[in-house]
């Protein structure tokens, strides 16, 4: 993971990507006990072109095989882990990249989703796995409840939130 | 599970999520190699084709209505 950080951290200080931020189940080992997955999420910001057309994806995979990444269906490999670059298009990623938390891993800086913003995102994802990793957040108490709130609302996913809520956390939480 | 057993369970994760960033990435480096290496050898359904197998092509716009979700492939990612 040392090397896959540092190529990315190389790739933003040469204006490949803006700001970046680790999310799914990578971001998530952060707050909670480390989980079984084979990829690296990383929500990226791209640089936008003269007159703020959003550039693409493909910048990015071009510069990585030319430093001997293998593309891996939707993913590239870097430092031996399968990396997926998500645009940060919508407002809640751009929130999460913006909002993110610096940390290290093995020396190397890098940052991660707030424990907030990946619930947020895997409310909305909605696969049932996202479902599961939001009841890990709450049961460990890794949220900041009122954070939490806040996000839900700015993103107007409290409708969903309530769902969820009478779904599986039996309506007392948030 | 007795009350016992998942109070030890409990504790185990809570040591768990408590350890350093770098100690849990150096337990997902061990996770997925094992997890690979079963998936090489066979014996998972669905894994002979590695990880593109696991997970689906996007994660942006894929939602399913909460009220569906339930059950499913969860083990892979806990």
């Amino acid at each position: 993971m040392k090397a896959t950080l540092e190529a990315v951290n190389q790739m933003q200080a040469d204006g490949v990507i803006g700001k970046y931020a680790i999310g799914g189940a990578v971001g998530a080992t952060f707050y909670l006990e480390p989980a079984a997955t084979f990829d690296v999420d990383i929500f990226v910001t791209l640089p936008t072109a003269p007159g703020g057309v959003l550039l693409s994806l493909a910048p990015i995979y071009d510069y990585l095989k030319a430093r001997g990444g293998r593309v891996q269906h939707e993913h590239i490999v870097i430092g031996g882990w399968p990396v997926q670059f998500l645009a940060s298009n919508g407002e809640l990623e751009q929130d999460a990249v913006e909002e993110a938390i610096t940390t290290t891993v093995e020396g190397v800086s890098t940052r991660v989703m707030s424990a907030e913003h990946l619930v947020a995102i895997a409310l909305r994802t909605g696969r049932s796995k996202d479902y599961a990793r939001i009841v890990q957040f709450i049961e460990q108490d890794a949220v900041d409840r009122k954070k939490l709130r806040s996000v839900l609302e700015r993103h107007e996913l409290i409708s969903k939130w309530t769902k969820f809520e009478s779904a599986y956390l039996g309506g007392a939480h948030g | 599970m007795g009350e016992r057993e998942m109070r030890g369970k409990q504790e185990m994760r809570k040591r768990l999520a408590a350890l350093s960033f770098s100690e849990k990435i150096k337990i997902l480096e061990k996770l997925r190699d094992r997890s690979l290496a079963i998936g090489a050898a066979g014996l998972r359904r669905g894994a002979a084709k590695g990880p593109g197998n696991v997970k689906g092509s996007s994660k942006q716009g894929r939602s399913a209505d909460v009220n569906s979700a339930g059950g499913g492939k969860t083990s892979a990612s806990r």
